[in-house]
């Protein structure tokens, strides 16, 4: 037999396509499923926070309260907890089995959280901003309209479900991980903006009931809007809705 | 945020700087092989599968050629997205064709003109695989057979 030379036409070991496609075709794939998953998987914890029992959460806050609770000003918490226990008699008989704790911590972020148990942390951040009682009722009502919706427990829940899905993946490889955390994070902040609107909601119906008005609601509200000067699309990342829009439905609500 | 950016910058330079690479490597590889062409590359055992009647051999001796090629950071990306999905990991395909074409090219340009080599065998192994996790995924290919001189 001769030996003829030839050299290969087509090359059947590489697939011919473009991997710039395929690198897009990918990422949909892979986002859309994390955050099919992510979404499942919160909604499961929103269905189970209502379940979880008093002495489970209790214990859950004692942990927390070891890690966040420092630095108190033990002046200004006993001011506020007093405005908190006057809410008392206007609390559900479920809201009103655990025991609200008002901890003011030195801080200069401007926040409030609501903690597994019923710890209302506020940081000095906070509290240099307000100017008036009436708005300082309000903060602590939509803390309380936090734990009346459970949303400590489901924030936590989900936050968790965040945590082990990115872990999982760092694995792998932490950049590409970052860019699908991120985009997981975007769902989480519409999420949170509809719990901070149900929280509002609570809250000028508390301080109605207590008060006959919602006078701190909208001064407060009032206020922020004046002080924003950030862009609006801004709040599309943001874990609060813009504070135009919270008037806006805190006026609808009165 | 910064780390997504230097992760886009990352991906952007991988993919160019790698296809200009890869178009050049296969440019040298087909202009290459076209020049080796004459010389037949077998994987027969046996020298009378390749010896013609009354012909006699005059040398044989051990011919190797190794390369080390490496995938851009691009294509490194897909892979490891494909690993979450399965399937044809295509980005790897053309690092694995290369890496065999250039062993056995640089196995065919190392042998001192013979008639023909036999017995080609092709090994490849993972190199940077345990050196951390983000590995620098590159394979060594190692091309080596028995190149046969005939008596004329």
């Amino acid at each position: 037999m001769k030996y003829t030379p030839k050299t290969l036409k087509n090359n059947v070991n590489v697939t011919p396509g473009s991997p710039l496609r395929e690198l897009i075709k990918l990422l949909a794939w892979v986002v859309g499923g994390l955050v099919a998953l992510y979404i499942i998987l919160g909604l499961v914890v929103s269905m189970m926070a209502p379940h979880i029992s008093l002495k489970v959460e209790t214990g859950m806050g004692r942990l927390f309260n070891n890690h966040i609770c420092v630095n108190e000003i033990k002046k200004e918490s006993k001011r506020l907890q007093k405005l908190v226990d006057g809410f008392y008699p206007f609390l559900t008989s479920d809201d009103r089995r655990l025991n609200y704790k008002v901890f003011v911590t030195q801080n200069s972020q401007v926040n409030a959280m609501a903690l597994p148990g019923g710890t209302i942390v506020v940081f000095s951040g906070l509290l240099n901003k307000v100017s008036s009682q009436s708005e300082l009722t309000f903060i602590l009502a939509h803390e309380l309209g936090h734990f009346h919706n459970r949303d400590h427990l489901k924030g936590l829940g989900r936050a968790l479900v965040a945590l082990v899905l990115s872990v999982t993946i760092l694995g792998e490889n932490s950049s590409a991980t970052n860019f699908i955390f991120n985009s997981i994070v975007q769902v989480e902040m519409k999420f949170s903006r509809n719990q901070e609107k149900a929280a509002d909601l609570y809250a000028v119906g508390l301080l109605k009931k207590r008060y006959g008005n919602a006078k701190g609601a909208l001064e407060f509200m009032k206020k922020l809007v004046r002080e924003e000067k950030r862009w609006k699309l801004f709040y599309y990342f943001s874990s609060h809705p813009h504070p135009a829009y919270r008037l806006k439905y805190i006026r609808n609500a009165l | 945020m910064e780390a997504l950016v230097v992760f886009f910058l990352l991906l952007i330079f991988g993919y160019t700087i790698g296809s200009i690479n890869e178009k050049n490597h296969y440019k040298s590889i087909e202009e290459r092989e076209k020049k080796t062409l004459p010389l037949p590359v077998v994987n027969m055992k046996k020298v009378e599968d390749i010896l013609k009647p009354g012909k006699k051999i005059a040398s044989a001796e051990l011919v190797t050629g190794s390369v080390v090629v490496s995938i851009d950071y691009f294509k490194r990306i897909l892979a490891s997205l494909k690993n979450l999905v399965a399937g044809n990991v295509r980005s790897y395909e053309t690092l694995i064709d290369r890496g065999r074409r250039e062993a056995i090219l640089r196995m065919k340009e190392a042998a001192d003109s013979p008639d023909i080599i036999m017995n080609l065998r092709i090994e490849t192994s993972t190199i940077g695989r345990s050196a951390n996790r983000n590995s620098i995924g590159s394979i060594e290919v190692l091309a080596y057979g028995t190149a046969i001189k005939y008596q004329y």
